[in-house]
Order: structure tokens, then C-alpha cells, then sequence
């Protein structure tokens, strides 16, 4: 993929023209923002690195400026700015990730490649893994050590929001909210949610989705 | 409060009583000073305008009876006995001496035992004598009265205690009031002192200003120091987050070079460099993760100045979703950890610093847990207080250092976990800035560490 870097250091602009490099992209580094307009309007880019403190300005105005001239190309900003409200006016502004430095390479690599993935809107990738788990979120299809497991459609919410933020925890309310029908489990009625994970576990067996007492559940990733 | 008292140089309060006290006695000595003048004078005079009225009145009784020894001497020892009758009524002490010559013949003397000469001025032995002559030239009839001037008196032991009697009488009576005037009179100074003294360190608004035109000054002055302190913390405060901000650049330029390094190595080589890639990992983390927490720590501290409004946030569920957010490193070195809400309720949290205190106690007790080891996290309440119980099963905290590890950069000595050593001074400030305290005590069953947050949400 094509990636326009806009960073004014010139010790990480370097380094990270190496890793994009390393990995098959082609990157464009750009250490103004004055430069950078016209650049995204001549050329097709995949996806914008963008630092925020720019010699020539702040890189959240530039962000604005594109975002007001239609530009909905991906952008990922990079900033040693890591207080929340910074990384809100970074969301709010049309930023579609926010990495402080220093990251690990990995991650921002990770990162990058989801952006232009929702940006491209490719069902592509839409299988899930954790352990001997896969499943298969555009069929809606579960397999344990390549056999099939039959879920009902709540089990399988369940499932997917757990996968999909796998080594996460995620609290009653949150998978409440965001797996179980509006008719179930709303209204504070807890005992339905065990009852769908007890159900879960039952089918896809133990030791897949963790309890943490107290708090809720997890999918580790590499179970 | 008493090694206050000592150390104070001087009382104000003293001070007023005294000059004051000074002012009264200096009054009644100049009024003393002018009563003595004026009697010395007026006493003399008066004494000579009664002597000459006296022998005159003599002089005439005498003219009636015409010069005649025998009819003279009834008349003027009447005379003398009216004169020491209306002395005893009105308690006069002081001697008169009348005598009377007949062509030029001593016929009367009424103080017989006093010598001839008596002295005009006054000594240290005897009172001044003050004498006034009439004559009849016609009958040759000459009266000398002479009266003595008891001046003297005033001088005396009775005199000035006479004298000074109403002012000393008059003294409690007006010390009292004035003891209880500037008292009252310097109760603001005392409430503008009791203000600065309950001052947290960490409060550096202006105090209100004062109703006192006298006082204004003072806390003007006061509140310039303030603004000035507060500003100059600011300076340091900013200063210290440039400098945390400014590391982390080069820190990315290290991380992001030496995964390119290794990327770059090949297999050979990177297997032959493993150690040491881990090692420059494993410090570029530790420098990022010091940044980080210096970071934190500066935002953790209150800013009274520019403080945002406080949701009211539901306590336990604040408390879930940061066990959630840190549970994956439980999970990840097979520590079972939970949370027993065992009281609810809301308050006005700043979230932000509130989140850095508990996220480092969780973070802590992780990083001090053994392998399969438990951490439980408990919220109580009691009234309006919360608790937040942390209790680890790690090697826990010698009671002498309990203190100690608040210090920033004070790692406990003899451990193989790396730190910043700021975790705790954070969560502290975190806990401050809501209101609480953190106390350290021993784990449950006496093994390990709990950490317990005690607050009642931020001071409005």
C-alpha cells in the first residue's frame, strides 16, 4: 500500500521510511504540512501517518482542513501527546487511530493495515480466531478443531464481541449491551447473560472464555 | 501550640495593653505634677488673704474695747477658742500663732512654746510660716498672725495615695474594656492566620479578601505571594512535562531503529543477538514506561485553577471497567482476580486521575503476584466514605517502608520487578485530587500486600 508519512523528526521520519520499506509499502515523507494538500490531491494514497507538532503548524489543523475538503482518506495519527483530551480532538477532528510514541513497530504496522481495511470496506478478513476456535463472522459459522459447533444467534453475538476484542475483558453491561437482544438482559436481569455463556461454554467447550468474579469475561486469543 | 507560644518574639496584643497602661499613668503623673504646682500656689496666697482678713477682724474687736490689757485678752482668747473649735470641726491640723504687742509691749501670744523666729520658707524639719502685720497707730495696738502653709502634705505617702487614689480605683475599670477592645479589635488578624493554617500545601488560591481596611494590606501582599508560588509550580510544572514530552521522541527514534535493526538481521544474526534485543527492548520500555508515569504524575496533581467539572460517576461500575481494562495481565500469568461490589453509590469523580490511582494499585499488585496467585478487589462503604481494598498474595510491604514507598523513585530494595518507582506517589496524588487516602496494611490472611483507597469524592 501507498503511505503518505507527514513527521518533521528527521530521526523518526528515517527510521520509519525503513519499516514501511521493509514491509513492501510505499511510503511518501513529507516533514511539512504546507506540502501535504497538494500531494494527497496529485496522488492515490492507501492511508495518512500524520505527526501533530509540525514546524509549519499543528498537524490537527491540517486534519481539519482535509477532512473539510471531502479527503476521507484513512489517517493515523502519531503523537507524544497522550492526554485524553488530545486523543479525543484527534477522534473528533476525523482521525481514524491514535498511536503515542513510542509504539512498537508491530502495532502501528497492525493498526495501519485495519484502518485501510474499514476504509476499503472489505469483507475479506471477517474470520476470528482464539485457539482451536475460528469463526466465520460474513457466514456466521463456528468450527472447534475444524468441527462445525451449532449456535443459536445469541450465542454467537456473544461469541463474535468476545473474539473480537480477544485478551480483553469485557464487563456484564458491555456484552449486555452489545450481544443480548434489547428484550433480553436489558433492564438488569444478569442471570440470562450466564445462562447464554453457560450455554456457550456447553457447545464449545471449557477453557475458551474466561470469567473474571466480579467483573465479566474474556476470549484469550492464544488459548 | 505551646512551642508556638515560645517561639512567638512578641505579643501585639502586650504591646497595645502596654502603651495603653503606659498612657493612663502617664495622664495621672501630669495631672499629679500640675495638682501640686497649682495647691503650692494657691495655698500660699490663700493663707495670706486669711491672715490679713483675720487680724484686721482682730484689729477691730480690739479698737472696740478701746487699749486696755485688762478687757483685750478675754476678747482674744474668745477669739482663739472660735479658731480652734471650727479647726476641730473641720479637722484642720495645721498650727496659727497670733500675737498682739501694746505700744509696743507683748500683752498676748496664743502658741507660747513655739520659738520667736519661725521660718518663711519651708525646711526639712518645719512647714513654711506665712505672717501678715495690722496695725492701730492711734491706740499703738500691732496684731502679727502667722499660720503655717501645710503643703507638704501632698508629698507624703497619704498625699500622692489621695491623689492617685481615682486613677488607681479607675484602672481595672479601664484596662478591662481595653483588654477586651483589642481583643476583639485583633480577632481578624487571628482568623486570617487560622485560614493560612488550615491551608492543604497544595492550595494556593487567594484568600477572600478582608472586610478590614488595615488588614488588605496584608493579604494583598499574601495573595501576591500566592499568585506568584502558584506561577512559578506552573513554570515547573510545565517544565517538567516539556522535558517528559521531549524524551519520548528520541525514545520512538531508539524503539522504531532497533526494530528495523532486527528486522534486518537475519536469522543468523538475530539469533546471535537475541540477548541483547531483548535487553535494548526491554529498556527502551522502561525508559517509555518512566516517561509515561512522570507524565502521569503531573496530571494527577490537582490544578484548583483550571479544574473541569466532575461527573457524577457510579463508583462501582467505574471500578469494574479499570479492573476489566488491567485483567488481561492477570489473566495472561494465570492470576485469578476479582471484584465484590459490596457497596454502590455515585459521586463526582475526576476520572482521569482517579483511573491513574486505581489502574497503578491493580498494576501493582499484577506485577507483585505469584504465578496462580489471587488479587482480590473489594469497594465497601461506610456513610459517604468508599473503600477500595486491593489485596494482593505477593511479598507485601515491611511496615517501616509502608511510608516510604509513597516517595517518588523509592523502590523497595531487593526486588527483580522493574518499576518506575512512581506508581504509588501517582495513585496518591490520584486518590488525593478525589479526595481520599491511601493506607497500606497486610494482604488477607496476613500474606501479601492491600492497598486500600479511602475517598469521598472530590471537595466541591
Amino acid at each position: 500500500m501507498k503511505i503518505l508519512m507527514i513527521e518533521d523528526d528527521l530521526a523518526i521520519g528515517q527510521a520509519l521510511l525503513s519499516v514501511f520499506q521493509d514491509e513492501g509499502h510505499s511510503a511518501v515523507w513529507l516533514r511539512m504540512a504546507a506540502d501535504a494538500q497538494a500531494r494527497i490531491r496529485d496522488e492515490a494514497f492507501d492511508a495518512v501517518v500524520l505527526d501533530l507538532g509540525l514546524p509549519d503548524g499543528d498537524g490537527n489543523d491540517l486534519l481539519r482542513t482535509l477532512r473539510a475538503d471531502g479527503v476521507r482518506l484513512p489517517v493515523l495519527i502519531i503523537s507524544a501527546r497522550d492526554s485524553l483530551q488530545d486523543r479525543l480532538k484527534g477522534f473528533d477532528l476525523g482521525a481514524d487511530d491514535y498511536l503515542i510514541k513510542p509504539f512498537e513497530i508491530p502495532e502501528l504496522l497492525v493498526r495501519l493495515r485495519a484502518i485501510v481495511r474499514r476504509a476499503h470496506g472489505t469483507l475479506e478478513e471477517n474470520l476470528w480466531t482464539a485457539g482451536d476456535i475460528v469463526l466465520d463472522e460474513n457466514r456466521m459459522a463456528v468450527t472447534r478443531a475444524g468441527q462445525p459447533v451449532t449456535l443459536s444467534k445469541t450465542e454467537f453475538a456473544l461469541l463474535l464481541t468476545l473474539m473480537k476484542q480477544a485478551n480483553r475483558v469485557l464487563t456484564r453491561v458491555e456484552l449486555e449491551r452489545r450481544a443480548l437482544p434489547a428484550a433480553d438482559g436489558q433492564g438488569g436481569q444478569s442471570q440470562t447473560l450466564d445462562v447464554h455463556i453457560f450455554n456457550l461454554r456447553k457447545k464449545i467447550g471449557e477453557g475458551v472464555i474466561r470469567t473474571v468474579r466480579g467483573v465479566g469475561y474474556m476470549v484469550q486469543q492464544d488459548a | 501550640m505551646l512551642r508556638r507560644l515560645a517561639n512567638r518574639p512578641s505579643s501585639l496584643f502586650q504591646r497595645l495593653m502596654f502603651s495603653f497602661t503606659g498612657v493612663i499613668i502617664g495622664v495621672a503623673i501630669i495631672g499629679l505634677v500640675w495638682v501640686f504646682l497649682e495647691a503650692k500656689a494657691t495655698q500660699r496666697s490663700r493663707t495670706f488673704s486669711e491672715n490679713k482678713a483675720h487680724t484686721a477682724n482682730i484689729l477691730a474687736h480690739l479698737s472696740d474695747v478701746g487699749p486696755n490689757v485688762q478687757r483685750m485678752l478675754p476678747v482674744l482668747e474668745e477669739i482663739e477658742a472660735n479658731r480652734v473649735r471650727m479647726f476641730q470641726e473641720l479637722d484642720y491640723h495645721s498650727h496659727v500663732r497670733v500675737r498682739v504687742w501694746l505700744h509696743g509691749r507683748l500683752i498676748y501670744n496664743s502658741a507660747p512654746r513655739l520659738p520667736d523666729r519661725l521660718p518663711e520658707v519651708a525646711t526639712r524639719a518645719a512647714y513654711a510660716w506665712v505672717r501678715w502685720e495690722a496695725h492701730d497707730a492711734l491706740q499703738g495696738i500691732v496684731v502679727e498672725r502667722r499660720h503655717e502653709v501645710d503643703d507638704e502634705w501632698m508629698f507624703s505617702i497619704g498625699g500622692v495615695g489621695f491623689l492617685l487614689s481615682s486613677t488607681i480605683f479607675s484602672l481595672p475599670l479601664l484596662l478591662i474594656p481595653a483588654w477586651l477592645i483589642v481583643g476583639i479589635g485583633l480577632r481578624p488578624l487571628r482568623t486570617i492566620a487560622s485560614h493560612i493554617a488550615q491551608r492543604s500545601d497544595a492550595d494556593l488560591t487567594p484568600l477572600p479578601d478582608s472586610t478590614y481596611r488595615e488588614l488588605s494590606p496584608l493579604v494583598d501582599a499574601i495573595n501576591g505571594l500566592m499568585a506568584r508560588l502558584s506561577q512559578r509550580i506552573e513554570h515547573e510544572h510545565e517544565f517538567l512535562t516539556d522535558a517528559a514530552h521531549e524524551l519520548k521522541t528520541p525514545l520512538a527514534a531508539i524503539q522504531i531503529n532497533a526494530h528495523v535493526l532486527l528486522s534486518r538481521a537475519g536469522n543468523e544474526v538475530a539469533e546471535r543477538c537475541a540477548e541483547p534485543a531483548a535487553g535494548l527492548r526491554s529498556g527502551v520500555a522502561r525508559a517509555t514506561h518512566t516517561v509515561h508515569q512522570l507524565l502521569a504524575l503531573e496530571r494527577a496533581r490537582a490544578e484548583p485553577q483550571v479544574d473541569h467539572p466532575r461527573p457524577l460517576t457510579d463508583v462501582a461500575e467505574f471500578v469494574r471497567d479499570r479492573v476489566a481494562a488491567a485483567a488481561h495481565l492477570a489473566v495472561a500469568r494465570n492470576i485469578e482476580i476479582e471484584f465484590h461490589a459490596d457497596g454502590d453509590g455515585s459521586l463526582p469523580l475526576h476520572l482521569e486521575s482517579m483511573a491513574s490511582a486505581v489502574d497503578n494499585l491493580i498494576s501493582n499488585a499484577i506485577k507483585y503476584s505469584p504465578q496462580d496467585g489471587r488479587i482480590a478487589v473489594r469497594l465497601t462503604r461506610i456513610g459517604h466514605i468508599f473503600c477500595l481494598a486491593i489485596a494482593d498474595q505477593g511479598p507485601g510491604i515491611n511496615p517501616e517502608l509502608r511510608d516510604k514507598v509513597f516517595d517518588r523513585f523509592y523502590r523497595v530494595p531487593g526486588q527483580e520487578q522493574s518499576g518506575s518507582g512512581l506508581g504509588l506517589a501517582i495513585a496518591e496524588r490520584g486518590a488525593a485530587r478525589n479526595g481520599g487516602i491511601i493506607v497500606l496494611s497486610d494482604g488477607e490472611g496476613g500474606r501479601g500486600l492491600t492497598a486500600t483507597i479511602e475517598f469521598a469524592g472530590a471537595a466541591a
